[in-house]
């Protein structure tokens, strides 16, 4: 059984189709690129994935069933918002997530806060955007999840931020798990990638392993998608 | 050992390609234990997956070996290492020679070249 | 999980309230403590003044109160917060039922505080002798009954604002305004509703028919009584069926932005 399927998934607003039969499989162990430029449809099928949103037609299976507490148990997700209580302290958070995610490791959320120098003591309300976030991707990677689901985690984030998360990406990686990661900034993260899914107005557009794609294209992935999107 | 790549060829390919240098150049010494797939990729920051295939494609080479319980050793057959330096070894003249045969100089007048050029 | 869920609502919804709970209470003591001191002109103000002070919390209680329990709502369940809410390992109806649990706990607290405050300020025998004046043949059955019916008033008001809410965040634009829309909406007509009861009531009971039909009707205590009786009931099945709607609504899944 596929770790996560979407299977003829659509979705639409007031009439207008942002998602158009999307299937997806993806199996355990494989780190999957969802790459299409903002406002394609990217975060849409994220949503849908997670329980945010409702499938208009078509379904979204985890481990054959649809989204549900079980489910929710298993995907440990960073959107693209800050969604904490910003009434909290860092420490308050952890206590969250400890309370209700029994794969919460929280003495590895306290390595990753100090290799991160933030105070566990600090109210998220005193802190930039930027460290918000990566409160949250502790919070995220500190959870031993089957299948982690990023959006955007690379989107305004300095360099040395960048290279830590995908460390933590890779560290966290394990045989039983996958990881999908959304976003358009491509060449920072396309040598960790397996698979890649382009996505473009909706609907998917290219997929395949990430060397394949290399080998046929005898390119980047950044300058497949350069090319095929003109931008 | 520093690992360097471009997206433009598969991953995969590039990573065979520096750990053989790896074992040419004794960065992984004769018969020596090589580190786990996992702290390989984390050294080379690429996916498990890939540095699997790539030292797949290596065992196939014969240039590193599993032992059931103990992980990945390089090749104790210095005969093998010594012959595939000979074929990269190889690979690289022609492609030297090629490339001084573009600006005009035959074989022998790039050996004579490199004869002078050492002797300075 | 249910368990976990009440104790953060409550946590958030409390944050505030329990310092306008302090703060009704402290200037009720204070406001009955200087009202005791007889013959000064400026203590008796003071007191009378204290006792305003304790009204005036009581009302922010109160409105803080029902304002933080649909606030809290929107923020957790269809706003940046619903991220984290909706990806919890727990059911629609766990996250439902935890915020009628935080109304009427919280509810439940703010009006006793409500209580303890206006008893410390106004109670006195001149008080019920005063209301016993104005009212002929009022008893403590018809007092409680109206308290009881202004409660279950207040607490039908919370959860007819969580419907509204839900429904008007079923839409993709304009969510607030047509929340809005939707709960004055749903109010109209309920009254409609409660007034067509009240009438069928009426075909059994000749006084309180005439309350429809007569144009001087007389009002005594037993009609009162009956009225009152109607209304809790009418009120009580009105938060039953809202609680069921906008449960049902949740369960079918959210379209957060």
């Amino acid at each position: 059984m596929e770790l996560l399927e979407c299977i003829h998934l659509s979705k639409e607003f007031d009439n207008k189709k942002v998602l158009k039969d999307i299937n997806i499989k993806i199996p355990r162990g494989k780190i999957v690129g969802l790459l299409g430029k903002n406002g394609m449809g990217k975060t849409t099928i994220i949503k849908l994935i997670n329980d945010l949103l409702t499938p208009t037609s078509g379904e979204v299976l985890i481990n054959g069933k649809r989204p549900s507490v079980e489910s929710k148990k298993i995907i440990s997700y960073l959107p693209e918002r800050t969604y904490l209580d910003k009434g909290m302290t860092v420490k308050e958070t952890f206590k969250f997530f400890e309370e209700f995610y029994d794969n919460f490791d929280s003495k590895k959320a306290y390595e990753l806060l100090k290799k991160l120098d933030l105070d566990k003591d600090m109210k998220l309300t005193k802190m930039s955007k930027g460290m918000q976030e990566k409160v949250q991707l502790i919070l995220v990677m500190s959870r031993k999840a089957d299948l982690y689901i990023l959006d955007e985690p690379l989107g305004g984030v300095d360099p040395a931020t960048r290279d830590y998360i995908l460390d933590t990406i890779l560290s966290n990686f394990n045989e039983g798990a996958s990881v999908i990661i959304s976003t358009h900034l491509i060449a920072d993260i396309e040598r960790i990638l397996d698979e890649v899914i382009f996505i473009d107005k909706g609907k998917i557009v290219l997929t395949g392993s990430a060397d394949d794609v290399r080998k046929r294209e005898k390119t980047s992935i950044d300058e497949v998608f350069r090319r095929m999107f003109k931008c | 050992m520093k690992f360097d790549f471009d997206n433009e060829r598969p991953i995969y390919i590039q990573l065979v390609e520096q750990l053989r240098i790896g074992i040419l150049t004794s960065t992984f010494s004769i018969g020596d234990k090589i580190p786990s797939v996992r702290d390989l990729a984390m050294l080379a920051k690429v996916n498990p997956n890939t540095m699997q295939k790539a030292l797949a494609e290596l065992e196939e080479e014969k240039l590193i070996y599993t032992e059931r319980t103990n992980g990945k050793f390089v090749t104790k057959d210095v005969k093998l290492i010594n012959k595939i330096r000979d074929n990269l070894a190889k690979e690289k003249a022609k492609e030297f020679f090629s490339s001084m045969k573009k600006i005009g100089m035959d074989e022998n007048e790039t050996i004579d070249y490199l004869q002078d050029l050492i002797k300075k | 999980m249910l368990g976990k869920l009440l104790k953060y609502d409550l946590k958030w919804v409390y944050k505030l309230i329990v310092i306008y709970y302090g703060l009704a209470l402290v200037f009720a003591l204070v406001g009955r403590g200087f009202g005791l001191i007889e013959n000064s002109f400026i203590f008796d103000f003071i007191g009378k003044f204290s006792c305003g002070v304790s009204v005036a919390m009581i009302f922010n209680i109160l409105i803080n109160n029902v304002i933080r329990i649909w606030v809290r709502y929107i923020n957790n369940v269809y706003k940046d917060e619903s991220y984290l809410t909706h990806t919890l390992p727990v059911t629609k109806s766990e996250i439902y039922l935890s915020k009628i649990l935080t109304t009427l706990i919280t509810m439940f607290t703010s009006i006793v505080v409500v209580l303890i405050s206006l008893v410390i300020c106004y109670w006195s025998d001149n008080l019920i002798d005063f209301i016993k004046m104005i009212y002929p043949g009022i008893s403590w059955s018809v007092i409680i009954l109206t308290g009881i019916v202004l409660v279950l008033e207040l607490l039908f008001l919370v959860f007819l604002g969580l419907l509204a809410i839900t429904i008007g965040y079923r839409s993709n634009h304009k969510k607030l305004v047509k929340s809005f829309a939707c709960g004055f909406a749903i109010y109209m007509g309920l009254s409609f509703v409660s007034l067509g009861i009240l009438f069928i009531v009426g075909l059994f009971n000749k006084n309180i028919l005439d309350l429809f039909t007569s144009m001087n009707p007389i009002v005594s205590m037993d009609i009162l009584k009956w009225v009152l009786g109607v209304a809790a009931i009418v009120y009580l099945v009105y938060i039953i069926l809202c609680n069921i709607i906008c449960n049902k609504l949740l369960c079918k899944g959210v379209n957060v932005d």
